[in-house]
């Protein structure tokens, strides 16, 4: 079974140049939530003081900001991979970015000037009960609005255009394929990062649809059009809202992991059977996964814990069968020859197993009960966010800016992305060591007993944060020089390989 | 005559009827404003994204004199022509609608306006030609005025103004002090601290939509 490229779209090089935006932005935001994440670290060990009303305002921040930037990053990175073949539309990825830029200002400034400090888990009587006023609520939801406004076209252009460069969506899913266990094809077979796409982008439709059904009644309530919710139907949309967000970061960050692969170990990543499979499979694990967020809810029937379980378990196999294997066994006797990107990318594999293993820990329900809100939690996501789904993104940003300039890499930048994934791993280590031993999550004032660990992570977070720069600074010297490049006429077909 | 020349009559049309709806709107807004801030700011809003960017997007109504009277115009005009044309040089136009909108919003000024009714509509009357001078490099591509012709560079001019303008809306809105205390006269402090806060939302969250529109109208095909 071929992968036949479908189209070879003619726009590319403005499509290229949408998408370092994204990534360059995202890098610069990154850097900045990270300086924010170091602050709540230095104020938990007592090395400086901060009130904890501006603590809670800086945690909300930078949470719902690393996760719309983590989100931000990899979908402009997706754009890149996936307008090689298929013809996107530039005007809907600048009115996507727009959206995102708007909605994090929204965000940025009802937390940081307008003091909204309820985290993006705003359970009742949160939002609006708190010393913020209403308006730093709404200005919050408003922004996560924005940015939901812009993933709904983002999926519907990705669901859309594939389709129509495939005949259909069912062939951009390679569901004949698939259902004739690889012996039929109907047309050409998308790629793996293609399915990846559409297929991710199916729950992404749901995430977004989960997080207005959350937003509507917040914002009804706020008019004084209804004085309450069903506080219990509110939660559930919004963990299911942010579990797909959470989990949509690392998928798309796979579909740039399945790009670099075969261009760095020369071999093919093909669309397989099992292949194809594990990919559709995300359709429906992705969704039924997000169970795992209700253990803690005694009202809720205990069936839909027990499913969450199940599926969270099941969940890892497509990750494991397609991207861990096929990552590592891509990377086995390749003869490759050690880059910076190379670094990243085996750096977000293991980010990617060693978050998951935290998670799927953390999913279990008896574990759960002990692990459930101490910083086991902030150590899974931290670790697949910043070693698994940023790592993945660096890379393809590296390797876009260093083969579009070619201008070659230094051996030196090798260095640094070693340092950022040496201190990425001391910081989510000590977040681990920290969860189990059951210091809280979400806390401004450590006992002193716990104030050791959030010192010792600092170090950690300096070596990271330098690494960061260093990437940054490898990246960003040759960027005009790809940007230039972007203007002339860049084949698809051959473009960033 | 290339400068006036019809490049999309249908264009200039509409933006006519925008501006027609735009005073209809300004209208009961300038009957309330001086009691009301959140009012105040609403019609800063028509003025500056509803009544601006129509104004250029007719581009002054010029087309609707006959060629000969234009040319005259044209002649007559040229210095001034020349000077908005420096004007609304992306960064000179930025800048200066930027400067004008914080200068026009700091209390002590704010409240002189209450007071005075000229200087009141020079407050205004700079806030529409600072806001005409912003929109103008985003309309009609031609030689002789400034336009930002890649799609990137109307992204960044538009985001750049809408942070700006959403840093003073937060500013207001979030601020638990009465700010702006000429209004004190009309009203107790509670509901004057409310409507300021009203007054910053509108500007903040309502003052995002019309960028966001911008963009998606002023971007072109790639």
């Amino acid at each position: 079974m071929k992968n036949e490229t479908n189209s070879n779209p003619s726009n590319y090089g403005a499509v290229l140049r949408v998408s370092i935006v994204y990534m360059v932005f995202g890098f610069v935001m990154f850097m900045i939530l990270g300086l924010l994440g170091l602050t709540m670290r230095l104020q938990q060990g007592n090395l400086i003081t901060i009130e904890p009303t501006s603590f809670y305002s800086i945690m909300t921040f930078h949470g719902i900001g690393m996760i719309s930037t983590a989100l931000l990053i990899v979908i402009g990175g997706f754009a890149a991979v996936l307008g090689k073949s298929v013809s996107l539309n530039v005007k809907w990825l600048w009115i996507i970015f727009t959206f995102f830029f708007v909605g994090m200002g929204f965000v940025m400034f009802s937390t940081l000037i307008g003091g909204f400090a309820a985290g993006w888990t705003a359970l009742y009587p949160l939002p609006f009960q708190g010393t913020w006023s209403e308006w730093a609520a709404v200005g919050t939801t408003v922004g996560i609005a924005f940015m939901l406004s812009g993933l709904l076209l983002y999926f519907g252009m990705v669901i859309t255009f594939t389709s129509r460069a495939y005949g259909g969506l069912g062939r951009a899913l390679a569901i004949r394929y698939l259902t004739s266990r690889g012996k039929n094809q109907d047309g050409p077979l998308p790629k793996p990062f293609e399915i990846l796409g559409v297929a991710v982008s199916i729950p992404g439709l749901v995430c977004v649809a989960a997080g207005f059904v959350w937003l509507i009644p917040l914002w009804l309530q706020a008019g004084g059009l209804i004085t309450g919710t069903d506080v219990l139907a509110m939660k559930n949309y919004d963990y299911l809202f942010g579990h797909l967000l959470a989990n949509l970061t690392i998928y798309f960050a796979a579909g740039l992991l399945y790009f670099l692969l075969p261009i760095y170990t020369k071999r093919e990543l093909k669309t397989t059977w099992p292949v194809a499979l594990a990919l559709n499979a995300a359709i429906v694990l992705l969704v039924v996964a997000y169970f795992h967020h209700l253990y803690q809810d005694f009202a809720q029937p205990l069936a839909l814990s027990a499913l969450g379980q199940i599926a969270t378990y099941i969940s890892t196999i497509p990750v494991l069968l397609v991207t861990i294997f096929s990552g590592l066994s891509h990377l086995y006797r390749a003869g490759i020859r050690w880059s910076a990107t190379l670094v990243l990318i085996a750096l977000g594999i293991w980010g990617w197993v060693f978050g998951g293993i935290g998670g799927i820990l953390d999913s279990t329900i008896a574990i759960n009960q002990v692990m459930h809100n101490t910083l086991w939690v902030p150590a899974h996501f931290h670790t697949y966010l910043l070693l698994g789904t940023l790592a993945f993104a660096w890379a393809f940003l590296f390797h876009v800016t260093h083969n579009v300039s070619q201008i070659s890499e230094s051996p030196r930048s090798k260095i640094a992305a070693s340092l950022y994934g040496i201190g990425g791993a001391g910081f989510i280590l000590v977040f681990f060591l920290s969860g189990a031993l059951s210091i809280p999550r979400r806390m401004a004032d450590y006992f002193p007993e716990w104030q050791p660990y959030a010192i010792s992570a600092v170090p950690f977070i300096v070596t990271l944060g330098i690494g960061a720069l260093w990437i940054g600074y490898e990246m960003f010297k040759r960027l005009r020089v790809a940007w230039r490049q972007t203007h002339v006429s860049l084949d698809p077909s051959t473009a960033l390989e | 005559m290339r400068r006036f020349e019809l490049e999309d009559s249908s264009k200039k049309k509409i933006a006519a009827l925008f501006v027609f709806l735009s005073i209809i709107a300004l209208i009961p807004l300038f009957l309330l404003f001086e009691e009301s801030f959140s009012v105040h700011m609403a019609l800063h809003l028509v003025l500056m994204f509803a009544l601006a960017p129509a104004l250029v997007g007719t581009q002054f109504f010029l087309w609707v004199f006959p060629p000969t009277i234009r040319a005259k115009l044209h002649q007559r005009l040229g210095a001034l022509l020349t000077g908005y044309a420096v004007f609304s040089t992306p960064v000179i136009a930025f800048s200066l609608s930027t400067a004008f909108l914080w200068f026009s919003h700091v209390p002590a000024i704010f409240d002189a306006t209450l007071t005075n009714d000229a200087f009141h509509a020079f407050i205004h009357f700079g806030l529409l030609a600072t806001a005409v001078l912003y929109w103008q490099p985003l309309f009609y591509a031609n030689k002789e005025l400034p336009y930002l012709s890649t799609n990137e560079s109307k992204v960044f001019y538009i985001l750049a103004s809408a942070t700006q303008s959403a840093l003073l809306g937060s500013l207001i809105a979030f601020s638990s002090t009465i700010l702006f205390k000429g209004y004190l006269a009309m009203n107790n402090p509670s509901a004057v601290l409310m409507d300021q806060q009203l007054g910053g939302a509108i500007m903040l969250i309502a003052g995002a939509f019309p960028y966001t529109v911008a963009i998606f109208l002023s971007l072109q095909k790639e």
